[in-house]
């Protein structure tokens, strides 16, 4: 892996290191991919499947190495959490926890290393990965009935988490440029909304810090396509002075099975990308001459 | 086949030294100079190589220095809204939230790491241009010895200001010959590192020539300036303590020696080179309240019509179009009319009851806030900024002051300020209001602010001054007032009188120069209103162990920042703890480094 050289603090105000070789990274997997078909009578029909899973594991790093997601013996770029004990209701559940200056409808953090604060150091290591899934998954099950066809296209994904923390939750709004969804109305802890499932607006930054609160296992099932022709048997066409006629009919995007709150578990995170995934529909007519 | 062999091997040695005779078989074949740039080895051999090997140094120190006023908004009359600068142009903090008057003190690292980015550029200069003496002819000696003087003077300068935040830190005075040099450094105490920046001030003022070789460098009344400012903080840390600095006793004979020290130097800085302020510190003209045709001296000190000028005793130079190194002051301290500019510096409204009237010398009738704008004394009510200190229409606008709108270097017009309109044009004239919407205090700033069009918001080419000579008269009357005890000598009252006399003030009535605390509160006094907005308050609060009184103390109520409507806007410190104080008075060591050199401690609050 080429990476920057790791430089003192005193040193590189003045000078840029050179990137040189640092460290070793293990990628490990299996890759499957499996095919039936088979014609029954008028029917054919098919199965395709195809699956990977893959493991990264960072083995050696010959300099100095941080806190941070890149650790020896854990999988690169993973995920490295803060622990909440979800939304402090009343002055009671923050006299019960670590001092960090909440206040009731802010998100109280858990003091993993006990030393009385609550700092970087009490952030918790996970083996999910961050970034990638470790398993892709896509299926894709056809069959045709004289001149009905239809095709089913299933993608999924998992092991991999990450935060839904974007600018539409954000629960510190700027008074100016700042869109503001009725979720912002809806959703905030207020006194007069105690059950509300976002911590309160104006709190602690930390509200919006990346915590178990916000953390989300990004694993889903997503129905990607999904296609139903009929080609009109060529004697009716012929009629009509015409080769070939066919109607067709196919979705994109149609479901997405999911635990994620935000907008698509497929994509990577950006706090400032929240363009949603469209849902389209075509209906189209194929005529030959 | 032993005959073989031989003639064999023969053959070979026989090869060998025909291709080392013959062709580029070599030593050191790995080891060749670049023949793409220039090697370190070949560079320094003139003085002229010497002195552009310093102006890397000098760029740095703009990098960490030119910006400061931003940091007045650890004080309590400037408000730093945000910043307009990206890392790559400055070292300061690039996040807006950073210069409040509290919850500072952990956001300072890559200053940190810029400070020391200086200091290293320094050595380099400093190494290399020491290894150029014992061969150089005595005709360039003092010319290659001034350099390494200036580039002393600014390692010194970079010290200074990292033991004024962090207190003890590592003195780093060599050129790094491995990337691990510096990763197990230790902190030093602050009397050594002091011993240190001491060692390099005093070869400065001993090389440094009397006048500088070019606008923008260093000469011995800077050397000098800083050796007595070095000393003064130093003073005053001894003389008022510093208890979140672990291992630092204050001494008072250590105290009494550094103000005498610094009063000395301060006064050779005033009396030796003939230097004299702005356009001899003459108030110069004002206009009538709402006018602003004429504007007084001070508010030119702050244009690039003083650039150059005696009483710049040290600066950092920029410059304007197209040279991607303009200052972006009127960025920063603008309204939308100024080029555009962002606001992002604000007066706070308590800053308006410190200037005084130029009739009685003192300060006017406290001013009322209130949304009327015919009130006697009320806040927005023009008439009562009638025969204000003259360095307050220099420095802010209030409801009723206009200023020159720009745009696209063009002149638009004259805009009006008025407090929470911001659009349309004045009644029965074609005055536009000034889109000044970033204020929450009922003012603006005028400091700062071109008054001439041609340059744009971040296209600057004023020089920023790191020492002035009003500062250093202020910061001499302040060490005579120390080692006197409250009995200045004459040449202390005149110099607080000089700068008194820029805003068109009397001179200080006798009651404010006799005794400790009159004269202390005199020159305090001038340095809000002189230095305003030049970044030195929260230095002065943390030497002067002077948060508590000023916000209130601890478990306090804290003090409220309002505007000239009354209306509340920002607390600070309420319910403040003793560690929130403590966290003032010191900076964190950034603990990204401590966490890889486990030799680096922490200070105290910070643990």
């Amino acid at each position: 892996m080429l990476r920057p050289w790791d430089i003192s603090i005193f040193l590189d105000g003045a000078y840029s290191p050179p990137r040189k070789n640092i460290g070793d990274l293990r990628n490990k997997g299996v890759e499957l991919d499996v095919k039936w078909n088979e014609r029954v009578g008028e029917l054919s029909y098919g199965v395709n499947l195809n699956a990977s899973y893959n493991q990264n594991r960072l083995e050696k790093w010959n300099e100095y190495l941080g806190r941070g997601t890149t650790f020896l013996n854990m999988p690169y770029n993973f995920v490295y959490t803060y622990v909440d004990r979800g939304i402090a209701q009343t002055w009671q559940d923050i006299y019960n926890a670590t001092p960090q200056g909440a206040k009731p409808g802010d998100l109280l953090f858990e003091d993993l290393n006990g030393d009385g604060r609550i700092d970087g150091n009490d952030r918790k290591a996970t083996t999910n990965l961050r970034t990638r899934p470790t398993t892709n998954a896509a299926v894709n099950l056809f069959a045709a009935w004289k001149g009905i066809d239809l095709a089913v296209f299933f993608t999924g994904a998992t092991g991999r988490k990450d935060y839904w923390v974007n600018i539409y939750n954000d629960l510190t709004i700027s008074n100016q440029r700042a869109a503001i969804t009725w979720d912002i109305y809806e959703n905030p802890w207020r006194t007069d909304n105690r059950t509300g499932i976002w911590p309160r607006m104006g709190g602690l930054d930390d509200n919006n810090e990346n915590t178990t609160f916000w953390l989300d296992d990004m694993s889903y099932v997503r129905l990607k396509n999904i296609q139903l022709g009929y080609s009109v048997p060529a004697f009716i066409v012929n009629k009509f002075f015409a080769k070939t006629l066919r109607f067709a009919f196919s979705a994109e995007n149609l479901a997405t099975f999911t635990k994620y709150r935000g907008l698509d578990p497929e994509k990577q995170n950006s706090a400032n990308d929240v363009y949603p995934l469209n849902k389209s529909y075509n209906l189209s007519i194929l005529l030959g001459f | 086949m032993k005959t073989f062999k031989y003639s064999h091997s023969g053959l070979l040695i026989a090869a060998v030294a025909f291709i080392c005779s013959f062709s580029s078989c070599r030593k050191d074949l790995l080891n060749q100079l670049p023949t793409t740039k220039l090697a370190a080895s070949e560079f320094w051999q003139t003085e002229d190589d010497a002195t552009t090997a310093l102006m890397g140094a000098y760029d740095q120190a703009r990098f960490v220095f030119d910006r400061e006023y931003y940091l007045d908004g650890h004080g309590e009359y400037t408000r730093t809204r945000g910043v307009s600068h990206s890392s790559s142009a400055s070292a300061l903090p690039t996040t807006n939230s950073y210069y409040g008057p509290s919850g500072y003190g952990d956001k300072f690292d890559n200053y940190f790491e810029g400070l020391y980015g200086l200091v290293n550029r320094a050595n380099y200069v400093i190494e290399n241009v020491n290894k150029m003496l014992p061969t150089a002819s005595a005709s360039s000696l003092p010319g290659l010895e001034a350099v390494i003087g200036e580039a002393r003077l600014l390692r010194g300068i970079a010290y200074f200001r990292l033991i004024s935040m962090w207190g003890d830190v590592p003195i780093t005075n060599k050129v790094p010959t491995a990337i691990t040099d510096a990763d197990a450094v230790e902190r030093a105490p602050i009397k050594v590192v002091r011993d240190s920046i001491l060692a390099d001030f005093n070869y400065a003022v001993e090389k440094l020539p009397a006048a500088p070789p070019a606008v923008g460098r260093a000469a011995k009344p800077a050397a000098l300036s800083f050796r007595g400012k070095l000393n003064l903080y130093w003073g005053s840390w001894n003389k008022n303590g510093w208890p979140e600095l672990e291992g630092f006793v204050p001494s008072a004979s250590e105290a009494t020696n550094a103000f005498r020290a610094a009063n000395d130097d301060f006064k050779s800085v005033i009396n030796d080179f003939g230097l004299t302020l702005f356009r001899n510190g003459d108030p110069g003209s004002i206009d009538l309240l709402g006018k602003a045709d004429i504007l007084p001296n001070y508010f030119y000190l702050f244009t690039p019509d003083a650039n150059g000028d005696k009483e710049m005793i040290m600066t950092f130079t920029h410059g304007g179009i197209g040279t991607n190194q303009g200052e972006e002051l009127v960025r920063d301290f603008g309204s939308r009319a100024n080029e555009f500019a962002q606001g992002w510096m604000l007066p706070r409204y308590e800053i308006a009851d410190r200037y005084q009237l130029t009739t009685t010398g003192d300060f006017a009738p406290a001013l009322k806030p209130s949304s009327n704008r015919t009130l006697a004394n009320g806040a927005i009510n023009p008439n009562s900024y009638l025969n204000r200190d003259y360095r307050m229409k220099s420095s802010i606008q209030w409801d009723g002051e206009v200023c020159v709108g720009t745009y696209a270097y063009k002149v638009t017009g004259w805009v009006l300020f008025q407090y929470k309109t911001y659009s349309g044009t004045v009644p029965g004239t074609n005055i536009a209001y000034n889109n000044a919407a970033s204020t929450n205090s009922g003012y603006i700033f005028r400091k700062f602010v071109r008054n001439t069009a041609g340059l744009g918001r971040s296209e600057g080419n004023y020089n920023w001054p790191i020492m002035r000579l009003a500062d250093v008269y202020l910061m001499y009357a302040e060490a005579n007032n120390e080692i006197t005890n409250g009995a200045p000598d004459a040449l202390a009252v005149d110099v607080v009188n000089r700068v008194r006399h820029r805003g068109n003030l009397p001179a200080l009535a006798g009651a404010k120069t006799s005794g400790y605390q009159n004269f202390f509160d005199a020159i305090e006094q001038e340095r809000i209103v002189e230095l305003y907005a030049e970044g030195q308050r929260g230095f002065d609060l943390r030497r002067w162990r002077k948060l508590e009184q000023v916000w209130g103390g601890i478990g306090g109520a804290g003090v409220w920042r309002i505007d000239t409507y009354g209306a509340n806007q920002t607390r600070y410190y309420q319910n403040a703890t003793d560690r929130d104080f403590q966290r003032a008075y010191i900076f964190r060591i950034p603990p990204s480094e401590r966490d890889r050199n486990p030799n680096l401690t922490q200070n105290i609050p910070w643990r």
